[in-house]
């Protein structure tokens, strides 16, 4: 009999438990984080172009290696073959959106040789360069920070006059 | 030397049996319950030989070619206690029985078929085992098994992936850890090695057997972390034929942001199945249709599916089965969602994909009593597996597996040998897994030793397993392995209510084609092929006791590890940013497992309660294994009032530890750590009119009653409350 009483306070027990609880919640939307800028592209577009997207990396590309997925901090959506102007925002269908806390040293546009790039050096051409506002012969870097959105994050693409390309 | 070998463990019993010579009788009978109502599918068996029969709609039953002498006849029945009969059966004459059977208050004596590949009592097998009824699956309101299986205690699902006391984590669809058979038969594809759930055809499930330990030594790769064998339904004496409709709709999220859609989202399906006996030639077949709108954007299914199924007894002793089920469905894509204030809608870059397949399996089945003790099965399959996706890579791959068998089940007084050869050909053609194909031959035998008046059995078995993977034929193929895997158990029968077991046996799994040669591109992620990729293999043992104490009480409590050696994951190179499926992780599960069973009121409640508790490390880097939670808990209510039956299920595990932690630091599943415990309730209620002569059943389900969000895949919502209603109509 008691097995019977302590069976029915653990049925009653579970389901009022289980009504209380709802599990999971949507995260508050947290205020906008990224940056955002407008690519102006010169000439020409390239006729072997598969892909163009901004691709932003931690690091800059020192070696093959340094072209990696640990190394991006940011990949773009695509950005239509023949425009001369494109405004990307960094939290808009972005492939990998970049992480509060992390610092972008080197945010290219960067263009795919190949149908179906990976990320790998020897799929991508690099078409134009952020550089520091301060000193154009320096490429600029982003830091990301919780809660602050950048703008004028720009670059220019003069496909008459590529920039250097990274080592391969 | 695998000739002799051969010529050893199958044809000279074959020859010996053959020699025998023997006169006949027949038995002939009628099996009826305390109120003298007949017994439809009570189980007749003549001790000590393979010869049995069944009773048909008026509880009558006839055995031919039975042995003049005399002999002892066990009837049984599930929820009945079994009787054994001592009769004689006269040279060409027909012996006559009438038995009558008592409703038991437990259901002690199920008969289970796979942990063996004969039928043995659930008590007297050594290893940890669960069966559910297509009753249970009716009742549920089941459209796919793997539901149904997510209230079986110690089994965790991972989206759809399984996992039986910790032995998966997730993988999306590379490999599965337990082998699924129907109808004994091996079903996965020749590509991935993937359980299809979808291609399961629940309305003509009779029984889901499930073996909690690794199978490998009986089952070969795959079986590593369990057996799950689906038991189709027999055909029957009189023509029927079942019409059944089922249609359902989703709730709204619990949180109104999730709420992505402006109408109400349907799932329905339509079953219509008939089966009848024509003389010695039995037929089942039915056709489905199902389509399910899904509660989560871009996860719509609709589909198609056909079975058939004949057996044709061409004499008492011989007889030719044959099984085709086959299915075609379109499904959307949905990886993960978009971030947790979109839960329910996946990212811009998925809407729209699609993937499309047509998948079919042939079972052909011959089975021949060559002597009163000895059967020998061949058994013969085909699987075909083909599917296509609308992404940039236009994914796509088309696979055949080819595998025959041939058994001998072979009964000596206080033996019960089971031996055999397998073989096994597939080829993958496929734009991400290459063209390769895989060989595979098998060798296998077991012999359970009865002792002691039959309290102890002793079970000993090895199965020699080689495996040969390649792109082409070459005399150093990428894969060319050959393992052993013995087993040995013992299950001691204390008195007629405790039967206590032991068991160890080693497991493996050979990785598939998609593991050794996939060359693709997830989620911006290359997946590069690992040629150098080799067998995983476990160790696994239990103790455990079958307890019954009173008639009302069922107790079964198991204490169980895993050694697992070179476990295959997916793992991500730091340096060159590519993903390869290697041997990785040396890791140990160790657990417990605790499952009472009671009745209550005169039988009319039924209640089961679960518990497994894991300790599942991965050794190598000293975490807890991905995707395994320490504390899973089903409980299960079931009240029957004569027409009526109203139930509930609870399932609860905790909060998952380890997850892929990658994909949320890369920023691919945004809030990808946002995850909770489970905590889930099902409820349940079906009147049977067939009771009133009405033949008309229908069944009502609230799945997740209290709108509970939970995650069981990193970034993948499970489903919020729904509700549906089947009716099954009987003509």
């Amino acid at each position: 009999m008691k097995f019977k009483i302590y069976s029915v306070f653990l049925i009653i027990f579970l389901l009022i438990y289980s009504g209380c609880e709802h599990g999971i919640a949507p995260r508050s939307e947290p205020p906008r984080t990224g940056f955002s800028g407008k690519i102006y592209f010169k000439n020409n577009w390239p006729n072997d172009i598969y892909q163009t997207r901004v691709v932003a990396f931690r690091e800059t590309i020192r070696t093959v290696a340094d072209f990696n997925i640990f190394n991006i901090g940011f990949i773009s959506d695509t950005i239509p073959y023949g425009v001369s102007e494109f405004t990307y925002e960094s939290d808009k269908n972005p492939l990998i959106e970049p992480v509060a806390g992390t610092t972008l040293k080197y945010i290219v546009v960067a263009q795919a040789i190949v149908p179906t790039p990976l990320p790998r050096r020897q799929d991508w051409r690099v078409a134009g360069i952020y550089y520091s506002s301060e000193d154009s012969t320096k490429y600029g870097s982003v830091t990301i920070e919780q809660g602050i959105f950048k703008r004028n994050i720009d670059i220019v693409v003069d496909f008459n006059n590529p920039p250097v390309q990274p080592p391969n | 030397m695998s000739k002799k070998i051969f010529f050893l463990l199958i044809a000279i019993p074959v020859l010996v049996i053959s020699q025998q010579k023997r006169i006949y009788g027949i038995l002939e009978g009628q099996v009826l319950d305390e109120t003298n109502s007949p017994l439809i599918g009570a189980n007749i068996r003549i001790e000590n030989t393979l010869i049995g029969g069944a009773t048909n709609r008026k509880g009558m039953f006839r055995i031919i070619r039975i042995p003049a002498g005399k002999h002892l006849v066990r009837f049984s029945m599930v929820g009945y206690e079994t009787k054994l009969v001592e009769v004689e059966i006269k040279p060409n004459d027909t012996t006559f029985v009438l038995v009558k059977l008592n409703q038991t208050a437990i259901q002690t004596k199920e008969i289970f078929i796979s942990a063996s590949k004969y039928e043995q009592k659930i008590e007297e097998i050594p290893v940890s085992v669960h069966s559910m009824s297509s009753n249970e699956l009716s009742l549920r309101n089941t459209r796919r098994l793997d539901e149904a299986l997510r209230i079986v205690s110690g089994i965790n699902m991972t989206s759809d992936q399984i996992s039986i006391r910790g032995s998966s984590g997730y993988t999306r669809g590379a490999g599965s850890r337990v082998l699924l058979l129907i109808d004994g038969i091996p079903l996965y594809t020749g590509d991935t090695g993937d359980i299809i759930w979808q291609l399961i055809p629940i309305q003509e499930i009779d029984r889901v057997e499930v073996v909690k330990a690794a199978g490998s030594a009986l089952y070969g790769s795959q079986a590593i972390g369990g057996v799950i064998n689906i038991i189709t339904k027999d055909f029957s004496g009189k023509p029927i034929t079942y019409l059944k409709s089922q249609g359902g709709f989703y709730d709204k999220p619990y949180y109104s942001e999730w709420n992505w859609s402006p109408r109400t989202r349907f799932f329905n399906t339509l079953t219509v199945s008939h089966t009848r006996k024509i003389g010695d030639l039995g037929v089942s077949i039915s056709a489905s249709r199902f389509e399910d709108d899904s509660y989560k954007l871009n996860s719509y299914t609709k589909r198609y599916s056909f079975y058939f199924k004949s057996k044709y007894n061409i004499n008492p002793a011989n007889n030719v089965s044959l099984l085709f089920n086959g299915t075609t469905y379109k499904s959307g894509s949905y990886l993960y969602w978009k971030d947790s204030r979109n839960a329910l809608v996946p990212p811009e870059s998925q809407i729209g994909e699609w993937v499309k397949t047509e998948r079919f399996n042939v079972n052909l089945t011959y089975q021949s009593l060559i002597s009163t003790t000895a059967i020998i099965n061949f058994k013969n399959s085909w699987f075909h597996n083909n599917w296509w996706d609308n992404t940039d890579s236009h994914n796509s791959s088309k696979s055949e597996m080819i595998r025959s068998e041939i058994s001998l089940n072979y009964f000596l007084e206080n033996h019960k040998i089971v031996t055999g050869i397998e073989g096994s050909y597939a080829t993958v053609t496929s734009n991400i897994f290459s063209n390769p194909y895989a060989i595979g031959f098998a060798l296998f035998g077991q012999d359970e030793i009865t002792l002691f008046a039959n309290r102890l059995r002793f079970t000993g078995g090895i199965r020699i397993d080689y495996q040969n993977v390649d792109t082409t034929l070459s005399k150093n193929p990428v894969l060319s392995e050959l393992n052993f895997n013995p087993k040995v158990a013992v299950n001691f029968k204390a008195n007629e209510n405790l039967y206590i077991r032991a068991s160890i046996g080693r497991g493996y799994r050979a990785p598939t084609p998609s593991e050794l040669f996939s060359s693709t591109n997830v989620s911006g992620i290359r997946v590069i092929p690992n040629p150098d990729l080799k067998s995983e293999s476990n160790w696994n043992f239990e103790t455990g006791l079958n307890w019954s104490p009173v008639e009302i009480l069922k107790l079964d409590a198991a204490i169980f590890g895993n050694e697992l050696y070179n476990f295959i994951e997916p793992s991500i190179d730091p340096v060159t940013s590519y993903i390869q499926f290697k041997n990785i992780t040396r890791a140990r599960i160790l657990g417990y497992e605790i499952n009472l069973s009671s009745k209550f009121f005169g039988n009319s409640l039924q209640t089961n309660v679960g518990y497994t508790y894991l300790w599942a490390r991965d050794l190598k880097n000293n975490i807890f294994l991905k995707y395994r939670p320490r504390h899973l808990v089903v409980i299960n209510l079931h009240y029957k009032y004569e027409f009526i039956q109203t139930g509930v299920d609870f399932r609860y595990w905790n909060r998952i530890e380890t997850i892929d932690e990658d994909l949320v630091s890369l920023g691919i599943v945004k809030d990808g750590d946002l995850r909770d415990k489970v905590l889930i309730t099902d409820y349940h209620l079906s009147f049977d009119l067939v009771h009133l002569r009405v033949p008309l059943r229908i069944f009502f389900t609230i799945n997740n009653v209290f709108n509970y969000n939970y995650v069981e895949m990193i970034g993948n919502l499970g489903p919020i409350r729904s509700f549906s209603l089947s009716l099954e109509g009987i003509l």
